[in-house]
């Protein structure tokens, strides 16, 4: 086994099971183990928060983006941390806290109908797990190619999902909060440490300016350019980050979850600008990377996936790759456990509590959660060793692409007017827009730089959801609903 | 300085400028709050 598989395993059980030691008394209820009781200050939700969105997205599949796209890349991060993350830390966040709900369908069935709630219910586990499958693999690529490929992918797959497992097991969100404070400072020391330990490496092999003089010569100097704007970049690269980021990742329970930690509102907004620089920043180091390592034709043969694992294992001493390894699964690791945790809570909490056995006893509800934890995590193994190397860009599209008509919905329902047929049509549309899309594209015209799921479901999503709710009549925006039944309470008290 | 620092200056700046965007945004709209 290598060294830096050995340090990173090391790191990992120490934390895991340190921190679970640690705070295996605190959770006694269901509650406890899915909501942290929300009791935290605002450094460890931001934490809880930031790096759940911050996985294989922010990491590997931008390192492979490079070798087409080049540092453009890079705007996934400017969008995710400059954009996304102010919305949803000053805005969405403190919505769903207002809405006093547990999970995101469960806040849709409050402002839609209850049955708009139980369609999410059912739809979202199916989501997230599809995401899920998509982390573990990166885990498990990590654990493999940064390993030296000592194991084979399939036990990496194991240790991937038996590491999620341990993530949460114990104390769930709490645990998801300490951990990720830790994780999130070696996430960013561990990658900038690797660029600055390539520099020193590079200095011996013709400097910064041997690679943007290989890009030059190969007539692609436009790669070590962050603002080279093409239409392909514009269209096929920001324009999708930016609706999959604000749409998807906003309706996400997985990033909703962690709002119900915070002691109070204030608590979700304080961490702002931290979570921005650190979800913004974290995706450099593995760009910069990607484009040392593709300008070198040995590495580059390998092709763009294993193009920052050869390069560490090229240029850098063993325990940096060690480090390097942990600061990658602390991205993925956090997202696939965040995943498994806000699956459980929307199957505990909307399917098995709400529609089936609204009685059911706190010790009951903790029990079946950490017995579904297991479940889910065995529902992810079995696709993921079959899947392994094939492609699996179109399950994630496809499945991202789900959160999209439901938050336009939420939206429309929070700052506009509430209608129901009209929330459910969209919803409706949004939903066979994806699967037509997915499984037969012929059915649906779109312009050729636009042709994606994610196009055509934003196309419905706001078709429908703006013609409808301009025709029918409505009660006002939830936001407004919410608002007067304040200020009536503060009149009769 | 060489190009990698230059991209790291450039994102460090749009994305911290842009957070700071939305906050100023988010405290006119919500006047006599900090947070």
């Amino acid at each position: 086994m290598s060294t830096a598989l050995i340090i990173a395993i090391a790191y990992y059980l120490i934390l895991s099971v340190g921190i679970s030691f640690l705070l295996r008394k605190k959770v006694k209820s269901g509650a406890d183990l899915l909501t942290g009781s929300s009791t935290l200050a605002w450094p460890l939700v931001m934490v809880g928060f930031v790096l759940g969105p911050l996985g294989s997205g922010h990491t590997l599949s931008l390192w492979e983006a490079q070798a087409g796209l080049g540092a453009s890349v890079l705007w996934w991060g400017i969008i995710a941390g400059g954009i996304f993350v102010p919305l949803f830390l000053l805005w969405f966040g403190p919505w769903f806290r207002r809405l006093n709900v547990q999970t995101f369908p469960e806040g849709m069935g409050k402002i839609f109908g209850e049955n708009i709630g139980w369609l999410i219910a059912a739809v979202f586990p199916a989501q997230l797990i599809g995401i899920c499958i998509a982390e573990v693999l990166a885990t498990a690529t990590a654990f493999y190619a940064l390993g030296g490929e000592a194991i084979s992918l399939k036990n990496c797959i194991y240790l991937a999902v038996g590491f999620t497992i341990i993530y949460i097991i114990v104390a769930g969100l709490m645990q998801v909060a300490w951990m990720n404070l830790i994780n999130a400072f070696m996430l960013v020391l561990g990658s900038f440490a690797a660029v600055f330990a390539t520099s020193y490496w590079l200095a011996g092999h013709g400097g910064w300016e041997s690679v943007s003089d290989f890009y030059a010569n190969a007539g692609t100097a436009w790669k070590t350019s962050i603002v080279h704007f093409t239409p392909d970049v514009i269209f096929g690269f920001i324009f999708p980050c930016l609706i999959l980021l604000v749409f998807m990742c906003s309706a996400s329970q997985a990033q909703n979850q962690p709002m119900l930690l915070a002691k109070s509102e204030s608590d979700i907004r304080r961490g702002v600008f931290w979570a921005s620089f650190i979800n913004s920043m974290v995706t450099y180091p593995w760009v910069i990377l990607g484009l040392v390592g593709m300008s070198i034709p040995a590495i580059a043969a390998a092709g763009a996936k294993l193009s920052v694992p050869k390069l560490a294992l090229m240029a850098l001493p063993p325990w940096m790759v060690g480090v390097l390894m942990i600061a990658l699964l602390a991205a993925t690791l956090s997202t696939c456990a965040q995943l498994i945790l806000a699956t459980t809570h929307m199957i505990v909490h909307d399917i098995f509590k709400k529609a089936v056995n609204p009685g059911m006893s706190d010790k009951t509800f903790l029990i079946l959660s950490r017995v579904m934890i297991f479940i889910l995590a065995l529902i992810v193994l079995i696709p993921a060793l079959n899947i392994l190397d094939q492609n699996i860009m179109s399950i994630f599209f496809w499945t991202f692409s789900f959160g999209i008509p439901v938050f336009g919905v939420y939206l429309i329902g929070m700052l506009w007017k509430v209608n129901k047929v009209a929330a459910w049509v969209t919803m409706l549309a949004g939903y066979a827009a994806d699967f037509l899309w997915t499984f037969n594209p012929d059915l649906i015209w779109l312009p050729g730089r636009v042709k994606s799921n994610i196009y055509a479901t934003i196309f419905a999503t706001v078709l429908f959801g703006v013609v409808l709710n301009l025709i029918l009549p409505g009660k006002p925006g939830y936001l407004r609903q919410m608002k007067a039944a304040e200020q009536k309470k503060s009149v009769t008290e | 300085m060489a190009w990698p620092w230059k991209i790291l200056i450039i994102q460090f700046c749009l994305t911290m400028g842009l957070a700071l965007i939305f906050y100023i945004i988010w405290r006119l709209t919500h006047p006599g709050q900090k947070w």
